[in-house]
């Protein structure tokens, strides 16, 4: 009883941890994301390699040499990060599909059969859990143990519930869960803390009660054959730890700085370093005090052999907290694996209502699904060591190595080829060692070719090298088409891919909507069409609302995080018309406003003649003012259309310096209005550009650091980097950050004057110059223009 | 003689109706948002309010609902500059009495306070 509740208790623990880790960003430290990938290490290696270590002495080690190894390939991991990032991808068949030619079927092919291949190793979880629940109930005289099936399907129900409680509980576009890596990461802690506290205890009791070990060194010593299973084993692993789902999951998906794989790069080998080190004094131990036991329970038995219940306990804890673990995340990669490339497809072509909350459902109906397979394979495969299920999982998930390896390093790898590769790969391993695990009678597998070898060391060999043969040849052989030509560009050579790809008529009737019938014929033409389509829109409805517009008229293959997108977008569409209503519905008042004061103020004079005559003289100008405010407006609005209008810049060689003096000249009375001082430096700044638009761009930087000013505005001009660049300063009040790009758009004023459109339109006078315009500056404004500099023809500087 | 408030951030507009109610009489009183606004209401009492829309902060619609809350309401008079028919009737069902779209002309304005006040 007093273990089911420690399993309880545990898991409330796990949970609260999970709970209150989620939202926190901050505690993603690297050190936290380094002991998550401490989920390659599960009951396998906690319970399986110690038993391992009876029968081959250093043959558990290649399962942890191969991650070691394989961290060192840096390139490798920093260019995965990097292509996931970029195109969203959340698993290995995620990637494939992308990578060759957007195709769902190798996707889901390769989904399909990772989830056959990785069956045993879940399996392998539940069996280790019942086991060591059952021993440790049995020999402490705990109420009649149940038989071994049923406690492995209760385990099976409680994990595919933890699972769904703690994964499952939205659907995220991005596939994070914060939470569920802290309570991962601190499983990791446990299971090591555990395993270590195990073996010094042991080591402890052996030398104090002075007991003798069967020290048998031969056992280390490798034959040929040995050597040909390590050298195998330890390349298994790698890519095991490169192609298991979890690993994906923990190592890509939940990145969060490309610094933190860094800091894993060798602190996760030092982890597997400290949770092997008791391995192997634990086994010489077992091998010694418990002769005829299970070695897989050595783990468990010390301690209660040696008079320590407690530590029993703990070592419990560390098993189950490896196996939950492994299993919790293993099922949720597996789950948003199938809901990604087999169900979103389907859900997304029926006229269901809200898919978003159809698809979370679907996923927990997976985990469930998942796991009750996983207990029946382990029910129809009793008798296989906890080493030697894992192991058939390594041997399939690395079939998917040829494929993402090739795909990442190698241009011509096609589609067609890397699939029969696979194909074969999965039927070499399904006969080899899935099928012998079922119906060893039926299925010999590839025992009896070579008999000295490991079957596992064989089947990897042979499925691997089939595998990659068909891969290449296939490659060859088949002509590729268009889309994987340039997906084998965007993956291999890491070439931004075009933003969109969208059909023309499809987009046209959109975007006539915001530009005009010229302008988009002329876009049309252009090969980036579509960016410089977003790049006006962004001008007029802002940058994220014109990537919105654009994202939904865009051609992409949809998927999970497509269809949240494309709810989102479907939305953002309809809000687009208001925006524009809005627009036309702010100039209106915009207008009304100084048209009522001049109304007023006119009806006023006329009514009261006898009014005054300072009153009157008041009036009077204040009607003026609002005028000037009036046709000022109207100017600027007349001017934004124009601009949105689009082309029609002249260009023309010019100095940013030359236009600086020019529009200062220009600018002397209303600064010195104002009694602000002016300081310059102007140093030669070449661009080519429209005289008169830069001039009002200058300008209007002007008189609103004249509007803003205390004391004093600097003016700037000097090269950088290859572009001119200007800069009008002034020590004002400043611009607080947050509100520094929303100055920028129409209406947005921070004080009172002003139109509220006069930085809207000098963006989109930068714009129009291929350049940018921004604010910075801790004390008081700095408006920097940056174009790219021209080349100077009318100097010959 | 009325005591009357006028709600209505935009000086320029502001002037000239405070100018011809004072000639006509009134008491005026004005403020520049909606929660000055509703403070300056709870002090004076006024028995109409003249009330802009586009207020900074609290929205005008929101001010109208608090006004036509209180114990003794105000009649009020919106200003708008948004001259949409489900504004002006979402004005109205909130319990205003007149609306009046700017640009409008002073006399207009008069008459409607007028008839307001009888």
């Amino acid at each position: 009883m007093s273990l089911l509740l420690l399993i309880l208790a545990y898991l409330a623990l796990l949970f609260a941890l999970g709970l209150w880790g989620e939202g926190r960003g901050r505690l993603r430290s690297p050190w936290v994301y380094t002991l998550s990938l401490g989920v390659y290490a599960t009951a396998w290696t906690f319970y399986g390699s110690v038993g391992r270590a009876t029968q081959d002495g250093v043959g558990f080690l290649p399962i942890y040499l191969g991650p070691t190894l394989g961290l060192l390939l840096w390139p490798f991991w920093l260019k995965l990060l990097r292509l996931a990032k970029r195109h969203r991808l959340t698993s290995w068949p995620d990637f494939l599909s992308a990578r060759y030619g957007n195709d769902r079927l190798l996707g889901s092919l390769a989904a399909l059969l990772l989830i056959l291949g990785l069956l045993p190793y879940l399996a392998l979880q539940l069996k280790a859990i019942s086991q060591s629940f059952i021993y440790l109930q049995g020999s402490t005289g705990g109420p009649q143990p149940q038989p071994l099936e049923d406690v492995a399907l209760y385990t099976a129900l409680a994990l595919a519930l933890f699972t769904v409680l703690f994964g499952t509980r939205r659907l995220d576009p991005l596939e994070r869960h914060p939470g569920l890596v802290l309570a991962v990461a601190f499983e990791s802690l446990i299971k090591l803390l555990a395993f270590l506290v195990v073996a010094v205890f042991v080591l402890w009791k052996v030398f104090q009660l002075e007991l003798s070990l069967p020290w048998e060194t031969e056992r280390l010593a490798p034959s040929l054959e040995a050597q040909f299973n390590w050298s195998m084993l330890i390349l298994l692993s790698m890519l095991a730890f490169f192609f298991l789902p979890r690993q994906f999951y923990v190592m890509v998906v939940e990145n969060e700085q490309e610094e933190h794989l860094r800091q894993a790069a060798w602190a996760f080998p030092l982890y597997l370093l400290l949770i092997n080190l008791p391995v192997l004094p634990l086994s010489l131990a077992g091998l010694g005090l418990l002769p005829g036991l299970n070695p897989d329970l050595f783990v468990l038995a010390l301690p209660l052999h040696l008079g320590s219940y407690e530590l029993a306990l703990l070592a419990f804890l560390g098993g189950f907290s490896a196996a939950t673990a492994m299993v919790v995340v293993e099922a949720l990669a597996l789950s948003i694996l199938i809901s990604n490339t087999l169900l979103s497809p389907l859900v997304l072509r029926s006229p269901l209502q809200d898919p978003g909350q159809i698809l979370l459902n679907l996923r927990r109906v997976t985990v469930v699904v998942l796991l009750i397979l996983a207990y029946l394979y382990f029910r129809f495969s009793p008798e296989a060591s906890l080493v030697q299920m894992g192991l058939v999982s390594f041997v399939a998930a690395a079939q998917l190595a040829p494929a993402g390896l090739l795909g990442l390093f190698w241009k011509e790898a096609g589609r067609l080829g890397v699939m029969l590769g696979m194909l074969a790969g999965y039927a070499l391993w399904a006969y080899g060692l899935f099928l012998p695990g079922l119906w060893p009678e039926v299925f010999p597998g590839f025992a009896s070719w070579f008999p000295g070898l490991d079957p596992v060391a064989q089947t990897a060999f042979l499925s691997l090298g089939a595998n990659l043969a068909l891969a290449v040849l296939g490659s060859y052989a088949f002509a590729k088409s268009k889309e994987e030509a340039r997906q084998a560009q965007v993956f291999v050579l890491e070439q931004a891919p075009p933003a969109y790809q969208a059909d023309w008529e499809r987009v046209r009737p959109v975007l006539g909507r915001f530009l005009e019938a010229g302008v988009l014929e002329e876009l049309a033409r252009s090969p980036e069409g579509l960016e410089k389509a977003e790049a006006l829109l962004a001008g007029v409805l802002g940058p994220a609302s014109a990537r919105l517009l654009m994202a939904s008229v865009a051609q992409e293959a949809p998927r999970v995080e497509e269809v949240v997108e494309a709810v989102e977008a479907y939305r953002s569409l309809k809000e687009l018309d208001q925006l524009k209503d809005e627009f036309i519905a702010t100039v209106s008042h915009e207008l009304r406003t100084p048209l009522t004061a001049i109304r007023s103020f006119a009806e006023l004079l006329h009514m009261r003649p006898g009014m005054p005559e300072e009153e009157r003289r008041e009036f009077l100008r204040l009607l003026v003012e609002e005028s000037q405010r009036l046709s000022r407006l109207v100017n600027r609005v007349l001017d934004l259309a124009e601009l949105q209008a689009g082309p029609g810049l002249k260009r023309e060689p010019l100095d940013l310096a030359s236009l600086a003096q020019e529009a200062l000249k220009l600018s002397a009375p209303l600064l010195a209005e104002r009694g602000l001082g002016v300081e310059t430096r102007l140093e030669p700044a070449i661009l080519e550009g429209d005289h008169d638009r830069l001039l009002q761009l200058l300008l209007n930087l002007l008189s609103n650091a004249a509007r803003h000013a205390k004391s004093r505005v600097w003016v700037r001009t000097y090269c950088e980097g290859g572009k001119s660049r200007l800069e009008v300063e002034d020590d004002g009040p400043g611009v607080p950050p947050e509100m520094r790009e929303a100055i920028f758009e129409s209406f947005r004023k921070l004080g009172k004057g002003g139109t509220g459109l006069g930085l809207a339109i000098c963006r989109r006078i930068a714009q129009a110059h291929g350049g940018r315009l921004w604010v910075e500056g801790e004390e008081g404004a700095r408006f920097i223009l940056e174009v790219e500099r021209g080349t100077d023809t009318h100097r010959g500087g | 003689m009325a005591r009357i408030l006028i709600v209505e951030d935009e000086a320029s507009i502001r002037l000239p109706l405070e100018y011809i109610l004072r000639q006509e009489g009134h008491q005026v009183a004005w403020a520049e948002s909606g929660e000055e606004g509703l403070r300056l209401a709870e002090r004076l009492q006024p028995e109409l309010v003249l009330l802009d829309l586009m207020l900074p902060g609290l929205d005008g619609f929101e001010v109208l609902q608090q006004l036509k809350a209180r114990q003794k309401p105000p009649r009020v008079l919106i200003l708008s500059a948004r001259g949409r028919e489900v504004e002006r009737a979402k004005g109205l069902a909130l319990g205003a009495e007149a609306y009046l779209v700017k640009p409008f002309g002073l006399e207009e304005m008069l008459a409607e306070v007028r008839r307001l006040l009888e």
